[in-house]
């Protein structure tokens, strides 16, 4: 989706850089975002590559929960002109000047029962925890950069 | 089991332990093998060939993929024109089939990508999960450089078949001759090696290597990856970081994963198909006395 969006945007010729990024947490800086470039990270990426293993319960792993699907980064478009970047979540309507606001597309960063445990269809479960933060209140969209 | 080989196979009295045994011994170095050319952040882990550590895991991988795509007996499908497919198998089929399959292999006109050629003779049935358990399940089968080639996806996986009664060089035996007539044809019709590319000018060439066992009796199988947790795999545009492979009944089958990168694990396999297009399938098994009537 990023990459047809960025052929879109070539296609009318928009003039600014153009980047593919992967924003998601982990449980000790849950409100900071870390950002991926999918292009460069191999094996990719956000929690998918690094998996957050629960200190005393090895079969929890950390997620990013948006309306129960269990995530390891929300995509992104981070577009750069004059200075100015924002970032546009994958599938919604927002856009954000901080890359820590993108983490507020998710409810929560919450403990899951590890997938390798569970039998087919693999279901995303909450493990029975509070979360470990909660994406509330949610920012309010950043403008679209105004240089000229 | 043995009722359901092929004869030559039964004939030859394979045993099958013994071949699984010979293809772990003479093959022990099966690693990691999809590289990307421009990784200047490679991982130590992922430079070279490395050994699983043990075979179970591995095999346990293997299990839940061949679950992922939720095999049913053909009986159970049912046939259907690809015109009235739901758009969204349609859509979904040509992506994924330019990024796994060489353009000559794919079954769409290269000129009008909405069209399936005449000569390739493609035939689609498919099986709709019902209330409580199973997956949607597309099977295509078209002709590809003079083979018949069929392909079951499901939402999380797709396979790739290659009927081994089709290679001259296997009708005798599955040694050494066989395996380098079939891997000929794996290679000229699977996207082994290409580009992916990113965004911006980013291109990232890439290798899948198989690690070709002496042998294709049934049993045997092998993988490009067996390390990579088939669950935290990145997404289908890069579906060649892990490709795994096995043979039974006499067939060769490619599995490749058709993950969403963003999601921890799979999506549930029994609502792929839109529910309309489900409802429409059913009735048309029921129609067709594959399912029990609905009861009313």
């Amino acid at each position: 989706m990023v990459r047809f969006a960025e052929k879109i945007v070539k296609m009318i010729d928009i003039p600014g850089t153009f980047d593919d990024r992967y924003i998601y947490a982990i449980e000790s800086a849950p409100a900071s975002a870390i950002e991926d470039d999918p292009d460069v990270l191999f094996p990719c990426c956000g929690l998918n590559a690094s998996p957050r293993v629960h200190p005393s319960n090895s079969a929890w792993v950390l997620a990013l929960i948006a309306g129960g699907g269990c995530n390891a980064f929300e995509a992104t478009v981070k577009f750069t002109y004059c200075g100015e970047t924002r970032y546009y979540p994958g599938g919604t309507t927002k856009v954000y000047s901080q890359k820590a606001d993108v983490l507020y597309v998710f409810d929560t960063l919450s403990w899951t029962i590890n997938s390798d445990i569970i039998l087919d269809p693999p279901i995303c479960t909450l493990a029975p925890a509070p979360p470990v933060f909660s994406y509330t209140p949610k920012p309010s969209n950043a403008t679209v950069p105004g240089c000229p | 089991m043995t009722q359901f080989w092929p004869s030559r196979i039964r004939d030859r009295k394979t045993q099958l332990g013994t071949h699984i045994a010979l293809a772990m011994l003479v093959f022990p170095a099966i690693g990691l093998r999809a590289r990307e050319s421009n990784q200047e952040t490679a991982r130590p882990e992922d430079r070279g060939a490395r050994a699983p550590q043990s075979r179970e895991p591995w095999r346990q991988d293997l299990d839940r993929a061949k679950r992922l795509v939720g095999e049913k007996p053909t009986e159970m499908l049912v046939e259907w024109e690809f015109g009235d497919l739901s758009e969204v198998l349609r859509e979904l089929l040509w992506p994924f089939s330019n990024w796994i399959f060489h353009d000559s292999v794919c079954p769409h006109s290269s000129r009008y990508p909405v069209q399936i050629r005449d000569d390739v003779a493609l035939r689609v049935r498919l099986f709709a999960a019902g209330e409580n358990s199973d997956c949607d399940i597309a099977e295509y089968q078209w002709l590809a450089n003079g083979r018949r080639l069929r392909v079951v996806s499901s939402r999380n996986a797709v396979r790739v078949d290659f009927d081994l009664d089709q290679v001259v060089e296997c009708a005798w035996s599955h040694g050494p001759a066989c395996v380098q007539a079939t891997r000929k044809w794996v290679e000229r019709t699977l996207k082994l090696e290409g580009e992916y590319r990113g965004t911006g000018d980013s291109v990232i060439k890439y290798r899948v290597e198989l690690p070709w066992p002496e042998k294709l009796d049934d049993g045997v199988w092998f993988s490009s990856a067996p390390d990579r947790d088939i669950y935290r795999l990145p997404g289908m545009p890069r579906w060649y970081e892990r490709v795994d492979a096995y043979v039974e009944n006499g067939v060769l089958s490619i599995l490749i994963y058709k993950k969403i990168g963003q999601l921890m694990g799979y999506q549930d396999g029994s609502k792929w198909f839109p529910d309309d297009f489900r409802a429409k399938v059913l009735q048309r098994a029921r129609e067709l006395g594959k399912l029990p009537p609905e009861d009313k």
